[in-house]
C-alpha cells in the first residue's frame, strides 16, 4: 500500500515541469480538435522530425507514469489484464491498454485523456515489449503503425557505414510515412532548425549531469526524474532550451553558494533502474536520514549534439543515432557505465530497482549487483514494479531501506 | 516407430566434444532460428544450438532475476556448470531482450575466443534485407578471420545444399504426422538433434528414420495444433501425447520454424539468399507483425485438420505473450478451441498441465 506519492522538489525550476506538462497535454487535445494530426509514439522517436512536420506527438510511456503518479495504475492495469495480458507484461503497456479498452470501473483519465491518435510510431530499439504493445494498439484502434528499426550495437556506438545507412533508411521511411499520413512535405531547413534546438538542450543537460558530481549534491533524483521531462518530450523546441538554461543557472547558483539537498550530506546514493512512479516521495525518505539520491542511471545523458556533418539533416540524425551508448546496450557496457557513474558521482551505495515488468532494466540488475560488489560499492535490491503499485509494500521497503542506510552510516 | 533421436539431445555435449576431438575443428554455439548456420558450417566449424536442462539453477540465479525467459537462462546455467566448455565461439543474434543479454553475460563471465553479435533487423523490409545481407558479409568475414582461411563460394553453396537437404527430410518426416500418424515428439526430437549434430551425420540418421517411420503403427490421438515459443525438449509434446492428443502441425522454433523454408540455391548472391530465408521466412514474432504471423499460422492449422490449438508461451517471453490474446480471439472466432499455458518446462508444472490437457481433449472429443 502506498501512503505518499510525489517527491518534494528542491529546485525552483523543477516546479515549472508540472505546469509545462499540463500545458502540453492541453495543447495536444486542442491540436487534435483543430484537426492537427496526432501521433502516439514510444520513446526514442526522433521528435525533431515530427516537430518539423507540425505533427502533435503524444508519448505513451510518459502518460503511463502520469497515471501511476496519480495513483491510477491499479485500475488501469487491471483493465489491461482483462484484455488477456498477463502480469508479466510491461506495466506501462497494461495501463495504456486498460485506458484504450476502457470499462465502467475505470477512474477519470488524467488531463482529460489523450488526444485521439491518427497513427502510431514505435522504435524497435528499446525492448520487446514496446513492439508487442504498439502492434496490439494499432490493431485495436485500427490505425497505421510505423516501426522505426535501429541496429542494436551492443558494445556502444558503431558508426559503420552500413549501420548509418540502415538507420538513415528507417528515418527516410518514417518521413515518407508521415508525408503520406499528413499530405505535407518535410522542409529540411525546418528540420535543421529543430536539430539545432535539440542539440542545445542536449548539451546543457550533459553539462548539468556533469555539475551533479558536486558534493554536496545540487540536485536530487527526486528533481532529476522530473526535469528529464522537457528533454524527452519537448526536445527541439525553444521552450525546452529555455527550461534547461534556467535549470543550469539554478544548479550553478546552488553550487556557487554550496547549497545541498540536506544540511549535512551524510551519504550519497545512485538509483539504478526506473523509480516507483506511484511513490516518488521515497526519494525524500533518504533526505530525512541525511542522505541524497545524487544520481540515477536510467536517463543518463552522455551524448551532446553533433556538429553539422552533412548538408542533409536526416543523414546527421542517422549518424548521431548510431553514436549512442548505454540505455539498451549490452549487459557489460551497462554495468561498466553504472560502476563508472557510481565512482564519478562519489556514491556510497546503490539502490537496484528491480522492476519485474520492465525487462530492459530488470534483466540487468543481478549483473550490476555483481559488478558493484566487485567494485566494493554496497547495494540494496528493491523489487517493485515501476508502474503497477499493487506490487509495492511501503512497510517492507522502508524496513529494508532503514537497514541499508544504517549499514552505510556505520561505514 | 521409436526413433532414437532423443538421445542425441541428451548426449549433445559428448557428441560435440567427440566431433572436436575427431576433426580438430571449432565448435560455435548459437541462439535462435536467426543465425545462418550454413556460414559456420562453410567455415569448417560445427554450429550447435544452445539448449538448457530443466534442473536446479541456483547458480544462474546469481546472474539473472526470476521473472525472465527461462530458456536462455537455462543455457547460461549449462555454461556456468562447465557443460559448454568445448565451445570455441558463440553467436548471439539480435532477437529479444533476454537473448541479447546473453552477449554481455558471456562477455563478462567467460572468455570465448570468438563472441559475435549478429545484427538482425527487427522488421521485415527491403532495406532490412539489404542491411542483413551486409551484416552476413561482416559475419562471414569474422568467421574467416577466426578460422584462419577464407570461405569459398563453392563451399558455402555446398553447405546451403546440405542444410536444405536436411530440411527437406525434416519436412518429409513432419508430414508423416498427418499421413502416417507419426508422433510429433519424434519430429521434435529429430529437429532438436539436427540443431546439435553435424548435418552430414543428421542427414544419414534422417534417412533411416524415414524408412522406419513408414512402417510405424499410426497414432490415434485427437488432432491438435501447437503454437509455442522455444520448447528446447520434447517433454511437453510427449505430455500432450500421453493425454490423448496428437500434434499434427506446429508453429514453434524447435519445430516447423526450423525446417519450413529453404535457402534459394539458385540465387547467385548467396548472402542475400541467406538473408531472405532467415529474415523473411521464419515467423518469429519479434520481427514478423502479428497479422502476418497469424496468417501463416492459420494456413498451417487449416491444412492440418487440427481440432484445437494449444499455445505454450515461456514465462516472460514478451514477443509471444503479446500475440496470445489476439491469436486466441482469432482462433476462437473460427470455432477452434484454444488452451493456453505460460510455463517454464519444469516437471512439477507438467503434472499440473496434465489435467488441463486431458480436460481440453475430452471437451473437444465430446
Amino acid at each position: 500500500m502506498v501512503t505518499s506519492t510525489s517527491a518534494k522538489k528542491h529546485l525552483k525550476t523543477t516546479l515549472l515541469v508540472p505546469e509545462l506538462r499540463k500545458k502540453y497535454y492541453a495543447q495536444t487535445l486542442a491540436d487534435s480538435q483543430a484537426g492537427k494530426k496526432v501521433a502516439w509514439c514510444s520513446n526514442n522517436i526522433p521528435s525533431e522530425i515530427l516537430e518539423a512536420m507540425n505533427i502533435t506527438t503524444v508519448y505513451l510511456e510518459n502518460y503511463a507514469t502520469v497515471c501511476a503518479s496519480k495513483r491510477l495504475s491499479s485500475a488501469f492495469c487491471r483493465a489491461g489484464e482483462r484484455a488477456g495480458f498477463s502480469q508479466d507484461v510491461c506495466g506501462y503497456a497494461r495501463i495504456l491498454m486498460g485506458y484504450i479498452l476502457g470499462g465502467d470501473d475505470l477512474p477519470e483519465a488524467p488531463y482529460g485523456g489523450l488526444a485521439k491518435p491518427d497513427f502510431l510510431i514505435v522504435n524497435s530499439y528499446s525492448c520487446d515489449s514496446r513492439m508487442g504493445w504498439f502492434t496490439t494498439m494499432a490493431r485495436t484502434l485500427d490505425l497505421p503503425l510505423y516501426v522505426l528499426d535501429s541496429p542494436y550495437q551492443p558494445v556502444g556506438g558503431c558508426t559503420d557505414l552500413d549501420n548509418v545507412a540502415y538507420t538513415e533508411s528507417q528515418l527516410r521511411g518514417l518521413i515518407a510515412f508521415l508525408e503520406e499520413q499528413t499530405g505535407t512535405k518535410l522542409d529540411p531547413a525546418r528540420l535543421r532548425q529543430r536539430i539545432e534546438l535539440a542539440a542545445k538542450a542536449n548539451e546543457i543537460q550533459v553539462e548539468i549531469y556533469e555539475m551533479r558530481k558536486h558534493v554536496p549534491s545540487p540536485m536530487s533524483a527526486g528533481d532529476a526524474y522530473t526535469v528529464v521531462w522537457p528533454g524527452m518530450y519537448l526536445i527541439g523546441t525553444k521552450e525546452c532550451d529555455q527550461f534547461y538554461e534556467q535549470l543550469r543557472a539554478e544548479v550553478r547558483e546552488r553550487i556557487a553558494s554550496n547549497v545541498g539537498i540536506v544540511p549535512e550530506e551524510k551519504f550519497r546514493l545512485l538509483w539504478s533502474g526506473l523509480p516507483f512512479w506511484y511513490n516518488m516521495a521515497l526519494m525524500n525518505y533518504f533526505e530525512e536520514k541525511g542522505g541524497v539520491v545524487a544520481i540515477e542511471n536510467a536517463f543518463f545523458r552522455h551524448l551532446p549534439g553533433l556538429p553539422q556533418q552533412d548538408e542533409d539533416p536526416v543523414r546527421d540524425m542517422a549518424l548521431r543515432s548510431t553514436m549512442r551508448r548505454g540505455y539498451a546496450g549490452s549487459i557489460g557496457e551497462r554495468t561498466d557505465l553504472t560502476v563508472e557513474i557510481a565512482r564519478e558521482y562519489s556514491v556510497d551505495g546503490v539502490i537496484l530497482s528491480y522492476n519485474p515488468s520492465c525487462r530492459l532494466f530488470y534483466i540487468l540488475q543481478p549483473a550490476l549487483k555483481n559488478a558493484l560488489d566487485r567494485a566494493g560499492i554496497p547495494t540494496l535490491a528493491l523489487e517493485c514494479d515501476m508502474a503497477d503499485e499493487r506490487t509495492y509494500s511501503e512497510g517492507q521497503v522502508k524496513t529494508r531501506l532503514d537497514a541499508f542506510i544504517e549499514r552505510l552510516l556505520a561505514r | 516407430m521409436e526413433p532414437s533421436f532423443d538421445r542425441y539431445r541428451e548426449r549433445r555435449h559428448e557428441e560435440a566434444r567427440a566431433w572436436k576431438e575427431r576433426t580438430g575443428g571449432k565448435v560455435v554455439g548459437l541462439f535462435c532460428c536467426d543465425v545462418p548456420e550454413e556460414l559456420i558450417h562453410a567455415a569448417g566449424m560445427l554450429p550447435v544450438r544452445l539448449l538448457g536442462e530443466h534442473e536446479d539453477t541456483s547458480e544462474v540465479d546469481i546472474h539473472f532475476p526470476v521473472n525472465v525467459c527461462p530458456y536462455p537462462k537455462a543455457c547460461f546455467d549449462q555454461a556456468l556448470k562447465g557443460q559448454y566448455d568445448y565451445l570455441d565461439g558463440l553467436v548471439v543474434p539480435n532477437v529479444c531482450d533476454m537473448v541479447r543479454a546473453m552477449f554481455g553475460s558471456w562477455q563478462i563471465n567467460f572468455s570465448l575466443p570468438f563472441l559475435y553479435f549478429l545484427e538482425v533487423p527487427q522488421k521485415i523490409s527491403s532495406q532490412g534485407i539489404d542491411f542483413f545481407t551486409v551484416e552476413l558479409g561482416r559475419f562471414r568475414g569474422a568467421l574467416e578471420d577466426f578460422g584462419g582461411h577464407p570461405i569459398a563460394d563453392d563451399t558455402l553453396r555446398q553447405a546451403i545444399r546440405l542444410f536444405n537437404a536436411d530440411r527437406e527430410l525434416l519436412r518429409q518426416l513432419s508430414a508423416l504426422r498427418v499421413t502416417a500418424g507419426l508422433p510429433a515428439s519424434s519430429v521434435q526430437d529429430a529437429v532438436l538433434s539436427s540443431m546439435v549434430l553435424p548435418k552430414e551425420q543428421h542427414l544419414e540418421l534422417m534417412k533411416e528414420a524415414l524408412a522406419e517411420a513408414a512402417t510405424a503403427p499410426p497414432a490415434d490421438g485427437l488432432p491438435l495444433f501447437l503454437s509455442a515459443s522455444m520448447l528446447d525438449e520434447s517433454d511437453f509434446v510427449r505430455l500432450i501425447e500421453e493425454c490423448g492428443g496428437h500434434i499434427v502441425a506446429d508453429d514453434m522454433p524447435a519445430g516447423t520454424r526450423y525446417f519450413q523454408a529453404d535457402v534459394d540455391e539458385d540465387d547467385p548472391n548467396q548472402l542475400r539468399a541467406l538473408a531472405r530465408r532467415y529474415l523473411e521466412d521464419i515467423p518469429c514474432p519479434r520481427k514478423m507483425l502479428p497479422e502476418a504471423h497469424l496468417a501463416r499460422l492459420l494456413d498451417m492449422l487449416e491444412a492440418s485438420g487440427a481440432r484445437g490449438t494449444i499455445i505454450h508461451n515461456l514465462r516472460a517471453c514478451d514477443c509471444h505473450l503479446y500475440e496470445y490474446p489476439y491469436f486466441k480471439k482469432e482462433l476462437e472466432a473460427r470455432g477452434l478451441p484454444v488452451l493456453f499455458f505460460r510455463g517454464e518446462e519444469t516437471a512439477t508444472e507438467r503434472e499440473q498441465q496434465r489435467a488441463d490437457i486431458e480436460a481440453f481433449i475430452e471437451i473437444i472429443a465430446g
